[in-house]
């Protein structure tokens, strides 16, 4: 029996969605205009990749192999409207206005669709919470990092609590898409400078992790 | 359950995804009739402190929401105007409309008004525009130091946008410049009014780089209540300070 322990630790580091898997690059570069909307989108992400992943495992047995997408596609839309309809209606209002503009955003982010046809689908459902939890985890830690860094480039600022307050002019690049695509590309090669270093140190080649080469992937049927 | 797995009957497969429309459906109309009381019932409730916050300090003791006069805008828009009174006498106009035309939907928003027509307060009660760029234009934030992190701040968030609607007036005649192409030609004076449109459209509204559509519709939406009270004036003053 598999530790779903393991399932919660490998998100945030070794198949971190955004950094290692590239998956929800679109909320990441949008989004993290500063910490507070970083860990925002983070947390409603992690709620809804949570249960679709639930939602996922628990149907996953009927649904026939070649309708499978249009049917979680179907079934996550639906179970983030639910979530959108109670939120409105039953939740704070502080609540539902610092998290309630991302839930509609979060039900095309790549992330739940990925992970609900790679894993979800194969894996029972203690895991695939576990595996929520851990993406969402490592979703929210990075969206979070690369708020706070963009934020504070641009107005010294973090969390929306300026630091320096002597910075009176923003510098826009850092908040705007190209210093957004720039900021996420070095973040994207430091890990990798690290992977292969510690690859080195140990005395191994560096491989990425299992299973997410062209061959092991079955979304397209290119191994056949 | 594998023999359904593996099928590749295309009429089996077409059931199917009908089946699942159908639950999806079913489940999203129960959970809607839920909650459509206590959603209506959070949409007053945010009303109310709207505007509490649009009205910014000004006491006032009527309810509002039963003192209100409905006009439509000269571009077909439903503006409400509500009737603020303290003691009896009316001492501010609240205006609220939406735009439609907002950069990812619509975008509804509370003026209030001395009841000469100068605009007080401009808030932004609901929008859905892009967090961090085009929401920027349409919410009120206090900037927290690391100063002033213990300290409670008191009165209407400034907005740098917003705030620039502060003191204008339809009625004075210099928003009107004389000459330029494009805008609402005045009825008696035949001037077009750009005052009111954003810098890169020629008028003097300073837009968020990066959010001009967004400035845009806010600005125009402003203009809009602004020039539907100035037009129709002495009929929802009448209606206003008739109902209790």
């Amino acid at each position: 029996m598999v530790n779903p322990l393991k399932d919660l630790i490998r998100g945030i580091w070794k198949e971190n969605p955004v950094l290692v898997l590239l998956l929800g690059t679109c909320p990441t570069l949008a989004l993290t205009n500063n910490a507070t909307n970083g860990f925002g989108m983070g947390v409603a992400t992690t709620f809804v990749l949570v249960g679709s992943n639930l939602v996922i495992s628990l149907v996953a047995g009927i649904v026939p192999g070649k309708i499978r997408i249009p049917v979680y596609i179907v079934v996550i839309a639906t179970f983030v409207t639910v979530v959108d309809l109670l939120m409105q209606a039953f939740a704070p209002a502080s609540l539902y206005e610092a998290l309630g503009i991302f839930i509609p955003l979060i039900v095309v982010n790549c992330i739940v669709l990925g992970r609900a046809e790679a894993f979800a689908s194969k894996n029972n459902p203690l895991r695939s919470i576990c595996d929520g939890i851990g993406m969402g985890l490592g979703f929210t830690l990075t969206l979070t990092m690369l708020g706070a860094i963009r934020e504070f480039l641009t107005s010294g600022s973090i969390f929306e609590i300026k630091i320096i307050t002597a910075w009176t002019t923003d510098f826009l690049l850092p908040s705007a898409a190209p210093g957004a695509f720039i900021i996420v590309g070095v973040i994207l090669a430091a890990k990798n400078y690290f992977n292969r270093r510690a690859a080195i140190r140990a005395g191994r080649l560096y491989v990425p992790p299992r299973g997410l080469d062209c061959h092991h992937c079955s979304i397209c049927h290119i191994d056949k | 359950m594998s023999r359904l797995k593996n099928c590749e009957n295309f009429l089996v497969l077409a059931v199917f995804l009908g089946i699942t429309g159908l639950i999806s459906a079913l489940i999203l109309a129960w959970v809607s009739g839920l909650t459509r009381g206590s959603i209506e019932a959070a949409r007053a409730q945010r009303f109310n402190r709207s505007l509490r916050e649009v009205m910014d300090g000004v006491a006032f003791d009527n309810d509002p929401a039963v003192c209100v006069s409905t006009e439509t805008s000269p571009s077909g828009w439903k503006i409400e105007f509500f009737g603020i009174k303290n003691q009896g006498r009316l001492v501010a106009v609240v205006a609220r409309g939406a735009n439609p035309t907002g950069y990812s939907g619509p975008i509804q928003g509370l003026v209030s008004m001395e009841p000469s027509g100068k605009i007080s307060k401009v808030v932004i009660t609901e929008q859905t525009e892009t967090p961090g760029l085009g929401a920027e234009v349409c919410t009120r934030k206090f900037q927290r130091t690391i100063f002033n992190l213990g300290e409670q701040p008191k009165g209407l968030a400034p907005n740098v946008i917003l705030d620039q609607f502060t003191g204008m007036t339809v009625f004075n005649k210099s928003d009107w410049t004389p000459g330029r192409k494009g805008g609402k030609v005045h009825p008696s004076t035949g001037a077009t009014a750009t005052r009111w449109k954003v810098v890169q459209d020629g008028g003097s509204i300073i837009a968020r780089t990066g959010a001009t559509v967004t400035s845009r519709a806010v600005a125009r939406l402003v203009y809009e209540m602004a020039l539907t009270y100035a037009e129709n004036r002495t009929e929802i003053m009448s209606a206003l300070t008739r109902e209790k």
